[in-house]
């Protein structure tokens, strides 16, 4: 047999997509001479190509020929392929005459394809070289027989490999066996299941098998399990701890959710949140008492584990519960209780809770607000607007609930609360109430309505947020009212920082102007002018226009890197011949490759001589390995274009 | 080379589990005092197959205080000291133990959970290995190579009992989990067309010139291989993986392991899959339709996405898009202001972290199964095979996601798995 690089073009997809349309009878003619082919002396890559075609299109015919390469090492796998395609009855009879003539690894190779076979009467031959005293072969053979599972190879994985000498054997028969018991317990043999479990509990084995047959022996019992899973969780052994959550999550049972209760009443916080965790995905109402309780007393981890479960299975019933945490003196534990009130799920929680959205006791009112606001309950806005005249805690709660609730029709109310409101505290939230409602809202003139409309009359602090409201809505309407604002001491610096800040290029002349007319604003409308240039909305020769005038107003090296940053957003050649003439400068080098290279790309093959000229002489001063790739990569597509 | 003893979750848990168990004569109080979490608490791991983007991985994971790697592991020796000198440097000493073979490594008792980033060849193999040794597994995608070897892996995992995540990461993160989420919870009306971001491009398979074996320090050609069918050595499986059919699972696996997935997600479809594969009358894969029994179509695109990894769900209400890198887009647009609401209640509900390894460390403490985890992955990557299967065959296949095979179709049964290289077999 030998190896040749004789026929590298040959791929199986290669070949498949060939072959693969061919009908029956081609397929057969097809087969044969691939078969022809294995029992000839032709290349060995020619007979590893014909195993993985055969494996798709071979029948029986093909097993003779593939089983004679099994010795091979070079072509044991692929011919391994082809037979367990195959399957059938001749292939595995091969394969078991070919146990009894190979060593090494190749038997290792036929060892696992019997598995994957799962050919019952290769039990009794993996079983003697489970026994032998080669630890591969017996290991591959106990995983092997764990596959194959009838009793026969319980029988072998029970007897033999789990007192085998060799401790690997008997930790892979204990994974047999764990196979094993799965298999069975699929196939009704709840009984062999359970005892092969035993068997591995009762041998030398290490602690994650024996973990692993415990997981088994629980799912088998399902409900009737559940002692042991006591047992489990008054365990000592972090891996039996392991076992047992698994089992809360995966074994269905009244009495495995009872005893993960019990345990989880009496855990220590650092595991029963653990527990708690796994009763709340379990999905077993009839842990809610237990979870209600743990949610009310105790630790602090513990009450938030049973917090957030009951987030995750409670309802309407659960509504209560959960405001005496969030009213708790323990901050953790009530901040977690308002965000399960947010997130409770089932018919009547919105009614539950706004039951209590009018409530005197001032502290429940506020966090039944909170909650309301973040379940973003729409029908109770109302109720809020109402409770944002009342003040305090129960004010504020009510304004941030109608941030996150209102629509266009609401927002109104809500701009008149800010413009009625002092101090920078609830002003603050009220701004950002209004924020958070506007963008929501799809119309934005609309938005710039209600906005402007609340400008005139309205306190300095009030005018002063409504401005910085105003870029949500960046509409012509809400420009205007920013460069009236410029005009009045009481705003103006406000007014000067939405400008600068503005977010559509409308305000480009506004911003040159300041640029170009120097002192205090000069630096804000330089910055802000070069920010626009970078807009999606404008046209390349827009930019650009934009970009000269900025290059004769910039004089530090801030702003040059600054311009650098919004000429790469400029997909012109004139772009890249401004950013070349920023090459030689040490303090911009860096970001005018970046640029120069983000400019060339779109240029490629319409400027494809300048842009390889010019990347070229990048690739000269960069000291950036991590770009040199792409600028490398761009320079040649471009050169290559050149040359066409 | 010699054991790091260490104080790990292994220890910490032996010590609480201990307190848990303490007579009852002892106050409750007082045991409740005691078993509070040692502040060392801590995740002992180790990192196999540490190149570009394992280093990634591993740096993602030294963000989080309670892991610390004690070991790594690499067939190429570069790789393996620049990995331990990472590691070492996170650690603030030398200890990194650097291992060559994998099973060596394996045999530690004070390894809780590894991190398998070895290209997609060894993902499964190296994956059921460590979970048969007791370790959780955190495994970069793609889950396998083929249907087969992802079958074995989900068993497994299930079997053991380990805790296994696979490294799509986008399941876990804010702007992918807002779309999904928007789709599951119905603001997109009745999903009715999937859009998956895809790579084209299958690698052929070829037996390049033997060259002479380097050292087995330097590279352990065997161990390289592993499960692949044997193949010669030439330098350039090693640099040019991805150009090998044996050594790289496919266009399909590269963006689809992750956009797949995020469409079975919000396709709540994340334990079953699709039925039918429509061969789109190309060679790129491109526009391979697939069609699950609701009626809901995926299919395939390697364009008209912002960013990398991109996907799209349309409903008859409204439609989501996010790729990598970019905002969301949604229709209406007015759903942007759902997405803090939905992200909270996804965390509230689901007790996730939007942290795909954070996700998974979580799990290793409480046992609970991860976003990502090996059935819900073998799922996802099932499209991926099925994918490549219909593909290869140049037409259509049924495909019943129950039986994991084809009904009545022997030739594209005929390439659900491949055998595995002795001794590196399952």
């Amino acid at each position: 047999m030998t190896s040749s690089p004789k026929y590298l073009m040959v791929g199986l997809v290669a070949l498949l997509m060939l072959g693969s349309a061919l009908p029956a009878a081609a397929q057969a003619d097809e087969a044969a001479e691939l078969i022809g082919v294995l029992e000839s002396d032709a290349e060995a890559f020619d007979k590893d190509v014909a195993c993985r075609r055969l494996a798709v299109i071979g029948g029986p015919d093909a097993v003779p020929a593939l089983a004679a390469l099994l010795p091979y090492e070079e072509l044991n796998t692929s011919a391994r392929t082809a037979l367990q395609s195959i399957g059938g009855a001749e292939a595995k009879s091969a394969l078991r005459t070919a146990l009894g003539e190979l060593s090494g690894r190749p038997r290792i190779g036929v060892i696992e394809t019997l598995g994957v076979l799962r050919d019952p009467a290769a039990a009794s031959e993996l079983g003697a070289i489970l026994a032998g005293n080669d630890p591969d072969a017996a290991s591959a053979a106990a995983h092997a027989l764990g596959r194959i599972a009838t009793p026969e190879a319980a029988r072998a994985l029970s007897e033999i490999g789990l007192s085998h000498p060799s401790a690997a054997v008997r930790a892979a028969a204990g994974l047999g066996c764990v196979a094993g018991a799965e298999a069975l317990r699929a196939n009704g043999d709840h009984r062999g299941a359970v005892e092969l479990m035993h068997a591995v509990r009762g041998a030398d084995v290490p602690p994650n098998v024996y973990a692993a047959a415990t997981q088994q022996l629980i799912a088998t019992r399902g409900d009737a399990g559940a002692p042991l899973l006591g047992q489990l969780l008054r365990s000592a052994d972090p891996e039996m701890w392991s076992v047992a959550i698994g089992a809360v999550y995966e074994v269905p049972g009244d009495r495995i959710t009872q005893v993960a209760c019990q345990a989880a009443r009496r855990a220590p916080p650092s595991l029963g949140a653990s527990l708690i965790q796994a009763l709340g995905q379990r999905g077993d109402p009839a842990a809610l008492p237990t979870l209600i309780e743990l949610s009310a007393e105790g630790e602090t981890e513990t009450r938030v584990a049973a917090v957030r479960a009951l987030a995750q299975l409670g309802g309407a019933p659960e509504v209560n519960p959960l405001l005496a945490a969030a009213l708790t003196q323990d901050e953790t534990v009530a901040v977690a209780a308002l965000d399960a009130l947010a997130a409770l799920e089932g018919d009547g929680v919105d009614a539950a809770l706004a039951q209590w959205l009018d409530d005197p006791d001032h502290r429940l009112r506020a966090t039944a607000i909170r909650a309301a606001g973040m379940r973003r309950m729409a029908g109770s806005i109302p109720a809020f607007i109402e409770a944002a005249d009342a003040g305090g805690v129960v004010g504020e709660a009510a304004i941030q609930a109608l941030g996150r609730t209102c629509g266009l029709g609401e927002l109104p109310d809500l701009a008149d609360i800010l413009v009625g409101l002092s101090g920078d505290e609830q002003l603050g939230l009220a701004e950002a109430a209004v924020a958070a409602a506007a963008s929501r809202i799809e119309d934005k003139s609309m938005v710039a309505d209600v906005l402007v409309a609340r400008l005139d009359g309205a306190p300095a602090d009030a005018k002063a947020a409504l401005l910085r409201l105003l870029p949500v809505a960046p509409t012509s309407q809400a420009l205007d009212a920013v460069r009236d604002a410029l005009d009045d001491p009481a705003v103006s610096g406000t007014a000067y920082a939405v400008l600068g800040d503005w977010p559509t290029p409308e305000a480009a002349p506004d911003l040159l102007a300041l640029a170009k007319a120097g002192g205090e604003h000069r630096d804000l409308g330089l910055r802000g002018y070069m920010r626009l240039i970078e807009s999606p909305d404008l046209a390349p020769a827009e930019k650009m226009a934009m970009c000269e005038q900025a290059a004769a107003l910039v004089e530090t090296d801030g702003e040059r890197n600054q311009l650098l940053g919004a000429l790469a957003t400029v997909p012109t050649i004139e772009a890249l011949r401004m950013v070349m003439g920023h090459l030689d400068d040490p303090a911009l080098r860096p970001r005018a490759c970046w640029a120069a290279v983000t400019v060339a790309e779109p240029l490629e093959q319409t400027h494809s001589a300048e842009v390889a000229e010019a990347l070229t002489r990048v690739l000269e001063v960069m000291d950036n390995p991590n770009m040199e790739r792409r600028v490398r990569a761009s320079r040649d597509r471009a050169a290559q274009a050149a040359n066409q | 080379m010699s054991k790091t003893p260490s104080f790990s979750r292994r220890s910490f848990l032996r010590r609480a589990a201990l307190l848990a168990a303490a007579p009852a004569i002892v106050p409750a109080s007082a045991r409740l005092a005691q078993a509070a979490p040692a502040p060392s608490e801590r995740i002992t791991m180790a990192a196999i197959g540490i190149g570009g983007r394992g280093t990634y991985d591993l740096r993602w994971f030294h963000r989080n205080p309670d892991v610390e790697f004690v070991a790594v592991c690499d067939v190429r020796r570069d790789r393996r000291e620049a990995a331990k000198a990472l590691v070492d440097e996170q650690n603030g000493n030398s200890d990194c133990a650097a291992y060559r073979d994998l099973r060596e490594m394996l045999e530690r008792d004070d390894i809780d959970a590894v991190l398998i980033a070895t290209s997609d060849r060894w993902h499964s193999l190296a994956s059921i290995m460590a979970m048969r040794a007791g370790k959780d597994v955190y495994s970069e995608k793609p889950l396998g190579m083929n249907i087969g070897e992802t079958m074995v892996l989900a068993e497994t995992a299930k079997e053991t009992g380990r805790v296994f995540q696979v490294g799509t990461q986008r399941r876990s993160e804010a702007n992918f989990v807002y779309i999904v989420e928007l789709a599951r919870k119905g603001y997109l009306g009745q999903l009715h067309t999937l859009t998956a971001h895809i790579v084209h491009g299958f690698a052929p398979h070829r037996w390049l010139p033997a060259q002479p074996e380097p050292p087995k320090e330097e590279l352990d050609w065997d161990l390289f291989l592993g499960p692949v069918p044997w193949h010669p050595y030439n330098r350039d499986y090693v640099d040019h993986r991805h150009a090998h059919a044996d050594f790289w699972a496919g266009g399909l696996h590269e963006w689809g392991a992750h956009t797949f997935d995020l469409c079975q997600f919000a396709n709540d479809t994340a334990l079953t899959g699709p039925t039918r594969f429509v061969f789109p009358g190309n060679e790129t894969s491109e526009g391979l339709l697939v069609e699950y029994p609701s009626g809901v179509n995926l299919t395939m695109t390697a364009g008209g996405f912002p960013g990398t990894c991109g996907v799209r769900f349309e409903g008859d209400e409204g439609t989501a898009m996010c790729a990598d890198g970019n905002v969301p887009e949604v229709s209406p647009v007015s759903l942007l202001g759902e997405r803090e609401a939905l992200l909270g209640s996804y965390v509230e509900h689901t007790g996730r972290s939007l942290d795909h390894v954070r996700d998974f460390l979580d799990c290793v403490k409480s046992r609970r199964d991860p976003v990502a985890s090996a059935e819900i992955a073998r799922r996802a990557h099932d499209i991926c095979h099925v994918g490549a299967i219909c593909m290869a065959l140049k037409r259509d296949v049924v495909w019943d996601p129950e039986t994991s095979s084809f009904p009545g179709d022997d030739e594209a049964n005929g390439m659900r798995t491949r055998a595995n290289r002795a001794p590196y077999v399952f």
